[in-house]
């Protein structure tokens, strides 16, 4: 099976880890390219569609964001809590993919609204079979929401009611 | 027995008793009398103050001047007589003995009175009673100890937990990059030479990383666990040592350095002073912009008993958000790629400050550099 409109949003700041995971997805039949960000900064950017991240050709929309707590400034766990705040982007669905976290990292991710919550394997191999079954549930069984079709509220003029 | 041997026993008996015995006689029907003393053995003999010693005829309040109140006293005597039974009158101290007394009733007008001694008795207490205060006190101090190190130790064991984590965090991190690309490696045959040789060359750079990672981890606990004594230093000297040190830590980066003279000398240890002051200057001139040449500015400033001494670069700054973040271990603020290190540097720092019995801090806005100081004890 493969997934050709799918795009998924990998936030890692190691570039390694970032590498496998797209290299992983790549096997496992994404063929949509996998988009990154090195930070919670350039997530927030490429969410919201900030500079070159406007051409939404280029870095359309993702359906899914994979997300590690362990990120430099912004944390994993603030950006989940930015992005439940912003009404365009509130229901996209974010699977956290870390190394292990103190429980207190994890409950608050839950509670900030993670949909799923996974701990890289050491091995390529173990990341390939979970990016299969991460795949098979959230791209193909899982029904994905409707997110909003204009692009962040801040940047919308006008006022409707 | 016959009488006369039973009284002389009695006698003998009230003679050779260690407590004072007198025995008073009152007379009852005039209740305004006071009580006189008739008989006395020589324990209290040895007590009466009395200067014509005259039985029949004496005054208890004679023998024993201010001893007791003589209304109160006649009161008591005459209640007693009345109504039987015996009352403890209290203690009275004389020339530095204390004494406890009783009296009873013996007839219808005849009063009984022991003194006895109870010095030794006070003292055992008053020592008693010093001794259960100074239980109390070392109870109190033992608590208050008890609640400061059980706080102390769970500070000690979050530390512990955060460090476990972020160890395994930073250290796995390599070993699975050089896993998953040894795997990729051997299970595919798709890959071009130039791939490949790109995935060996991270699995050399994440070795080396851990590798990195490990020394410093080394580095921070030697400087944890590391009997320091403390001496006077020369901060000239331990500035031109880590100067000496920065030139080939730089590895060949230009940088200029500017250091005031005639710095202080202050209580450390100098090679603990270098470390510190290196991995400053490291810090300052690793962290500026691209293109822009780091200046390290570095003098001190004395007061009382304090020295300062300041590092000032020309760097990015940090952000007053993020100033109490750098200093813990494996805090980085920047990704690997713009700014590499292991995040421990800065820890390291802080601990040997620490143990220097200094304090660290610095100034700093985003964009404008940053000044670190570290205070230390000036030498006399």
């Amino acid at each position: 099976m493969s997934y050709v409109h799918h795009t998924i949003l990998v936030v890692d700041n190691d570039t390694d880890q970032a590498h496998f995971t797209k290299l992983a997805l790549q096997r496992v039949g994404v063929i949509t390219p996998v988009q990154s960000a090195r930070d919670g900064e350039e997530a927030i950017g490429y969410l919201s569609g900030r500079g070159s991240y406007q051409d939404r050709d280029c870095y359309p929309m993702p359906v899914l964001m994979l997300l590690d707590l362990k990120l430099p400034h912004i944390s994993g766990v603030g950006l989940l809590s930015w992005l439940r705040e912003q009404p365009s982007l509130r229901r996209l669905p974010v699977v956290v993919l870390t190394t292990p976290v103190p429980a207190a990292d994890l409950n608050r991710a839950y509670e900030l609204g993670c949909n799923s919550f996974l701990v890289k394997p050491n091995s390529f191999n173990a990341l390939l079979v979970m990016m299969q079954n991460l795949v098979q549930y959230w791209l193909g069984l899982n029904i994905a929401p409707e997110l909003a079709a204009q692009p962040p509220a801040q940047e919308q003029s006008g006022s409707t009611i | 027995m016959d009488m006369k041997q039973a009284e002389q026993l009695y006698r003998l008996m009230f003679t050779n008793m260690r407590e004072a015995l007198a025995i008073l006689h009152l007379d009852v029907r005039y209740p305004d009398a006071h009580p006189l003393v008739i008989e006395m053995n020589p324990a209290a003999v040895k007590l009466c103050r009395c200067k014509s010693f005259n039985f029949d005829n004496c005054l208890v309040t004679d023998c024993f001047p201010g001893w007791f109140e003589a209304d109160r006293f006649r009161d008591s005597c005459h209640r007693l007589s009345a109504f039987g039974g015996s009352l403890e009158l209290g203690e009275v101290s004389r020339d530095h003995s204390f004494y406890r007394i009783r009296i009873f009733a013996l007839t219808d007008n005849h009063i009984g009175m022991v003194i006895s001694d109870c010095t030794r008795y006070r003292e055992e207490e008053a020592e008693i009673a010093g001794l259960t205060s100074r239980l109390e006190k070392d109870a109190a101090a033992m608590d208050r100890r008890v609640a400061e190190r059980t706080a102390q130790l769970e500070e000690i064991n979050e530390e512990l937990d955060s460090f476990a984590f972020s160890v395994s965090h930073d250290l796995r991190a390599p070993i699975r990059a050089m896993q998953a690309f040894a795997e990729i490696l051997l299970d595919d045959e798709l890959q071009t030479a130039t791939e490949r040789n790109a995935y060996l060359l991270r699995i050399k750079t994440a070795a080396h990383g851990m590798d990195r990672l490990i020394q410093d981890l080394l580095a921070y606990s030697r400087v944890s666990r590391q009997e320091i004594t403390l001496e006077p230093v020369s901060l000239d000297q331990v500035v031109r040592a880590a100067a000496q040190q920065l030139e080939f830590a730089a590895g060949g980066k230009a940088y200029r350095l500017e250091i005031a003279s005639d710095l202080p000398t202050v209580i450390g240890h100098p090679t603990v002073l270098v470390q510190v002051v290196l991995n400053l200057m490291t810090n300052g001139i690793k962290f500026v912009p691209n293109g822009v040449v780091p200046l390290l500015q570095i003098w001190t400033d004395e007061a009382h008993e304090y020295c300062r001494l300041y590092v000032q670069d020309n760097g990015i700054g940090i952000p007053p958000q993020h100033q109490e973040r750098i200093f813990k271990i494996f805090e980085r603020l920047h990704s690997m790629e713009s700014y590499p290190g292991t995040g421990v540097g800065l820890a390291i720092v802080r601990r040997a400050v620490q143990r220097l019995g200094g304090r660290i801090g610095l100034e700093s806005k985003e964009g404008e550099g940053s000044r670190f100081w570290i205070e230390l004890r000036r030498a006399e």
